[in-house]
């Protein structure tokens, strides 16, 4: 594993975005190095998950451009993305519910052709996720939803990707299972995976994460190493009610 | 074990409605010969095609398909314009090879217009849409879904005229001999191909990579995206194999339903009839609850008398929509977050 901010990862320069004549992004830039555990936070309708849509390849942006590992990859679709390593886990978590855990994992490894390979994966995902094993059988859409969280996490690891895009993991779950999304997360930015984290959670988030972008109305507002942001008066008056 | 899985299977209610069918089927066929049971079968399998198409175009692409029995009209034109031709050149040149071969060759000529077809429509049609504008989805396209079948009906008419085209027979020889009872050879072999046509369909479906992925759209389009599944290529493909499929199922029967323009509503009908009975967009209890219509069509016919054999069913859908609107197949399994 390369030592963190070494490389950059992603470069987001200057994108505006929107659903049809509402926009939603005015110029918003980022940047993330490898490694790199950055958080995206902001009040409701900021744009946050607009951001993750848009990098992901899920909209596309009406100007600025969007760079990965160097190449541009905006007005890529959501498949392209995906092929090329950006592990993208919406809110809604968009699981197959008529197949089973195995089946939705194996299709998250969809656009790896070595068979091998898949069951590395597979049994690496199985071994972040102890609980998904026991429910391999079971179809998704039963499941309660901090499974249903994790197999969606779980999915997108099966593609072995070099860029996670997590969108409000903790959203209807039960603060335990919230607290077992984290600590997966974490544990995987452990073993150098680069995340992008959207939360509301902004306590726990500044908690465990490096850096921080707070994103209103569109713009990005603050650009800080998360433990600076939390004793930032305006994130303190804004998020934490201090 | 086994025994235990089909006895829990059998209790719900389509394992009761399978039973019953079975049970019908044989009485009927004990009662009024074999014939009935050869019908229904050869009747069923093409409605299974036809109704995999249906089911296959609603579950991946939310496309209410009105245009399908066009698809079935094109497959039996096609075959009609590939299989004389070469009948007639056989007649001066005779080849046993050939002419068992022929009829394959303008079956499959058929599957492959209607799969170019497919390929078209998806291209012309529902592309644009979709790139326009996915508000409102399923009555757009479930209009544009009609337009596009008035265009071929008239098209038809205007370029082939409104006669019927029809063959005398694909395979030429005696009828088959079984248990004493008459049975044309092209009854046979389209019985034949087309419960192959179905095997293979399923097989692709449940174990190749590509079907995975149809299957995959068809649960979740965002996730399917999200996984790298190229979602266009899919919804061309599914296009393309659905109206292939009514089109093989057209060409099949050519020596039963003559080529002209509106010949495609009674299938159309019919194949609507299994999918809702199935439930919307199930794949695979369309193939069952095709034998089952056609069962009821066919069981009507002799016992009620012909021209009821549409009354009936039509009936039972009625009542299938007001007490059990998802289909005897309907899952119970449903996502949160389905659309």
């Amino acid at each position: 594993m390369t030592e963190k901010g070494e490389k950059m990862l992603l470069e987001v320069n200057n994108i505006n975005a929107g659903y049809g004549f509402l926009q939603i992004l005015r110029g918003v830039s980022l940047k993330i190095e490898e490694g790199e555990y950055v958080c995206l936070i902001g009040p409701n309708g900021a744009g946050k998950s607009t951001t993750l849509k848009t990098i992901a390849g899920h909209m596309n942006p009406t100007s600025g451009e969007i760079l990965y590992q160097g190449k541009r990859i905006d007005g890529f679709t959501g498949n392209m993305t995906a092929q090329d390593g950006i592990a993208y886990i919406s809110e809604e978590m968009n699981l197959f519910v008529n197949m089973t855990v195995e089946e939705n994992l194996l299709m998250g490894a969809y656009s790896i052709k070595d068979k091998k390979r898949r069951e590395d994966n597979l049994a690496y995902v199985y071994d972040l996720f102890p609980r998904l094993i026991e429910r391999r059988r079971q179809l998704a859409g039963t499941m309660s939803g901090g499974e249903r969280k994790m197999l969606a996490i779980g999915r997108g690891l099966m593609m072995n990707p070099t860029l996670l895009l997590v969108d409000e993991p903790s959203f209807g779950l039960a603060p335990l299972l919230t607290e077992n999304v984290f600590e997966s997360l974490e544990k995987l930015n452990a073993k150098g995976m680069t995340i992008l984290l959207v939360e509301q959670n902004v306590t726990k988030t500044l908690s465990v994460t490096d850096r921080g972008y707070v994103l209103e109305n569109g713009q990005i507002k603050l650009n800080e190493k998360s433990s600076e942001l939390s004793s930032n008066p305006y994130v303190k008056k804004v998020f934490l009610g201090v | 074990m086994l025994i235990k899985k089909i006895l829990a299977k059998s209790t719900s209610a389509a394992g009761i409605v399978v039973i019953i069918s079975i049970i019908a089927a044989l009485y009927s066929t004990y009662d009024k010969g074999l014939y009935l049971a050869i019908n229904t079968v050869v009747m069923g399998g093409m409605l299974a095609l036809m109704a995999l198409g249906l089911a296959l175009v609603f579950g991946v692409m939310n496309v209410a398909m009105f245009a399908h029995g066009e698809f079935f009209m094109i497959g039996s034109l096609s075959a009609f314009y590939i299989f004389p031709p070469i009948h007639e050149y056989l007649v001066e040149n005779p080849n046993a090879f050939l002419s068992m071969i022929a009829p394959l060759i303008a079956i499959f000529g058929a599957l492959l217009i209607g799969m170019i077809v497919g390929v078209i429509v998806e291209k012309l049609v529902f592309s644009p849409l979709r790139k326009r504008s996915t508000d409102n989805w399923v009555m757009n396209s479930f209009l544009l879904t009609v337009g596009l079948s008035v265009i071929l009906v008239n098209g038809h008419q205007l370029l082939f005229g409104t006669e019927a085209k029809t063959i005398v027979r694909y395979w030429s020889g005696r009828p088959l001999n079984i248990y004493d009872v008459y049975i044309a050879r092209d009854r046979i072999i389209t019985l034949f191909l087309s419960m192959a046509a179905v095997v293979l369909f399923w097989l692709f479906i449940k174990y190749t990579r590509t079907g995975r992925s149809i299957r995959a759209v068809s649960q979740d389009e965002k996730g399917a995206l999200i996984v790298g599944i190229n979602l266009t290529g899919i919804q061309m493909l599914t296009m393309s194999l659905s109206c292939g499929l009514a089109a093989f199922a057209g060409a099949c029967l050519l020596f039963l339903y003559p080529s002209y323009p509106t010949v495609g509503i009674e299938p159309l009908y019919l194949a609507w009839f299994v999918v809702i009975l199935a439930g919307l967009g199930n794949i695979m209890g369309a193939v069952v609850c095709a034998f089952i219509v056609s069962l009821l069509k066919v069981v009507t016919e002799a016992y009620v008398g012909s021209g009821w054999e549409y009354i009936v069913p039509s009936a039972l859908i009625m009542l299938m929509l007001v007490f059990k609107p998802s289909g005897i197949f309907g899952s119970d399994v449903r996502g949160v977050h389905e659309q």
